[in-house]
């Protein structure tokens, strides 16, 4: 941002955007004002014996990456140059592998069509076939194997929108204890975790209520 | 599976490669687009330049040699419940041949037991005793090479031992047999001598995986455990992939050569010992034999469905503490280039009427290719006993 020339701007992201976007509200470089997170890594550390409805519908759904959703991550953080050869050689193969992801995270009725167009996903696919960067995009799992949802506490200006059908789907107390600036909480009332495919207008509009006092 | 009483047919076959499969494979294999790779250790999976020499060995393989190297077997196709099963038959030459059922897993195929079986069925011709000679059975699994689809669950181990059993008795008229396995084999075998104790004179199990056991455990049990755990961490991506999306892995790997080459052969190299030059025990030749089995039958999805199956199906865990009355003699075989952890000898006693016991620093997870002879003399000895 620096050598782009921007001496004042904000971060925003959604899953590994977030993991980066977490890093730099910990980093809290020159320039950064604040930033806006869909994905926020604050579970506590120790997850506590009693637990609110709230806390333990997190819980159960951060439990989907150990289990009946965490296949791919479990693979691509340690073995992802195998992956990465099927999946760089198969377009039915890359196409199934991403296809797959937006069935079960976004907000759906069955289908992950329900939630994003047959373009839109075949968009993405195209982007990560024509630059052959299955592999090389599986290796942020190996890279970050120990990052985990118990994220950093922040104390720089946070704003957060919780959007309803996302895996993990974190309760606000959570999120209130882990950044204690938060400047906003906005729960959407549809989307999930791709938040910026399935629901571009709520999470824009999130963004500009979320950062605007930062922009005096 | 339902108890069904229609008849088992066995009838002779001889599989083969289809011609037109092989050339479409050929093509696939020069037109190959391979991701970038990022050097050549094996930290991160398959190196490329590893992956590159496989495949342009794929592509000399000479697949018609292969084909009569499996044409010197007797080869049958039965029917079992409305399951197709592949399977090799062969006659002991001796006084009173022993049935002998071989179980084979993943990555593998029966093409594991070819070295191994001349010295079962003819002892007399490779240093043995003709009264040690054994029948051999080697089926190919629901779902893998030329036993073709599985239904579309896959079938737990408790199925497939009810599949075997039929095969044996009603299919092949034996009442009373003899069983061995490895990998998923083993599971099967043990749930074989569960099922069955009046049909099993006994079984052979290679380095079995034996699952938790209620506490409390022993040290050496708390130690292994641990070290499971860290294997499965490391390690057991495949099998969480297998277990829970075993469709999206397959559309890539029923897709690519490159991709089936890189899945298949990362296990295989991983899981073999090694030669004294430091190459993988499961010859370079039968790696190929093995990709292009799994490539002309369009099974590599179909394979994974064991893994999905036992899952998803409650129950299919070995009961702690109630040991099948069947003798069972287990051997742990290791050298592995990325060792399996070996259970300890207490836990396989809470699941098996342990006979024999024995430990190797050789055989790995492919001991009928890597040490035919050890296992050979290993299965001889464990059964000699139970001939009568």
């Amino acid at each position: 941002m620096k050598r782009l020339g921007y001496t004042r701007w904000a971060a925003q992201g959604g899953d590994w955007g977030a993991v980066v976007t977490t890093a730099l509200g910990a980093m809290q470089p020159e320039g950064l004002l604040g930033i806006h997170l869909n994905t926020q890594y604050a579970f506590p550390a120790q997850i506590p014996d009693t637990l609110s409805p709230e806390q333990r519908y997190a819980v159960e759904t951060l439990a989907l990456y150990t289990g009946d959703l965490g296949g791919s991550n479990h693979l691509q953080g340690t073995k992802p140059e195998t992956a990465g050869f099927a999946l760089a050689d198969s377009p039915a193969g890359q196409a199934a592998w991403i296809y797959e992801k937006f069935q079960s995270k976004t907000d759906n009725h069955g289908l992950a069509e329900d939630a994003l167009s047959i373009d839109g996903m075949l968009d993405v696919i195209s982007l990560y076939w024509f630059t052959n960067s299955a592999a090389s995009s599986g290796r942020i799992y190996w890279e970050n194997k120990s990052a985990t949802f118990a994220g950093p506490k922040l104390t720089l200006p946070v704003a957060v929108t919780v959007f309803p059908r996302d895996i993990p789907r974190l309760p606000r107390s959570w999120i209130e204890d882990t950044y204690s600036n938060l400047i906003h909480y906005g729960e959407a009332d549809k989307g999930g975790h791709f938040a910026a495919l399935e629901q571009p207008e709520i999470l824009v509009s999130e963004i500009r209520t979320g950062l605007r006092t930062l922009r005096s | 599976m339902g108890v069904t009483q229609s008849l088992v047919t066995v009838e002779p076959v001889h599989p083969g490669f289809d011609a037109a499969v092989l050339d479409d494979l050929g093509r696939r294999l020069s037109a190959v687009r391979l991701a970038p790779g990022s050097g050549t250790a094996w930290e991160q999976g398959v190196p490329r330049p590893w992956l590159t020499d496989l495949l342009a060995d794929w592509q000399q393989f000479d697949t018609g040699a292969f084909q009569a190297r499996l044409g010197q077997f007797a080869h049958f196709r039965a029917v079992v419940g409305g399951q197709p099963i592949h399977l090799v038959h062969q006659q002991g030459r001796g006084p009173a041949p022993l049935p002998l059922l071989l179980t084979h897993g993943w990555p593998g195929s029966f093409c594991e037991y070819l070295d191994l079986l001349p010295l079962l069925i003819d002892p007399g011709t490779h240093g043995g005793d003709p009264g040690d000679a054994f029948t051999v059975v080697a089926p190919s699994l629901p779902g893998f090479g030329f036993s073709g689809p599985p239904a579309a669950e896959g079938l737990t181990a408790d199925a497939v031992a009810g599949l075997w059993h039929r095969l044996m008795t009603e299919g092949l008229g034996y009442p009373r047999y003899t069983a061995h396995g490895s990998d998923l084999g083993a599971g099967i075998t043990a749930r074989l001598a569960r099922a069955h104790p009046d049909a099993m004179a006994g079984i052979h199990l290679a380095t079995p995986g034996l699952v938790a056991p209620p506490r409390p455990w022993s040290p050496a049990e708390e130690a292994h455990f641990a070290q499971v755990d860290a294997w499965t961490g490391e390690e057991g991506g495949y099998a969480h992939l297998h277990s829970t999306k075993p469709a999206t892995l397959g559309a890539a790997l029923h897709d690519s050569p490159a991709g089936l080459a890189a899945w298949i052969g990362e296990k295989i190299t991983a899981w073999s010992s090694t030669t004294a030059d430091g190459q993988p025990a499961f010859p370079r030749d039968l790696l190929l034999g093995t990709l292009t089995l799994y490539w002309v039958t369009g099974t590599i999805t179909s394979s994974l469905l064991p893994y999905w199956a036992y899952r998803h199906a409650p129950g299919t865990a070995l009961p702690a503490g109630e040991p099948a009355p069947v003798p069972a003699a287990i051997t742990i075989f290791g050298g592995e280039k990325v060792p399996f952890p070996k259970p300890p000898r207490e836990l396989a006693e809470r699941y098996f009427t342990v006979t024999t016991w024995a430990e190797y620093d050789c055989g790995g997870h492919f001991p009928a290719i890597a040490e035919p002879q050890l296992l050979a003399e290993t299965l001889r000895d464990a059964f000699r006993p139970l001939r009568s």
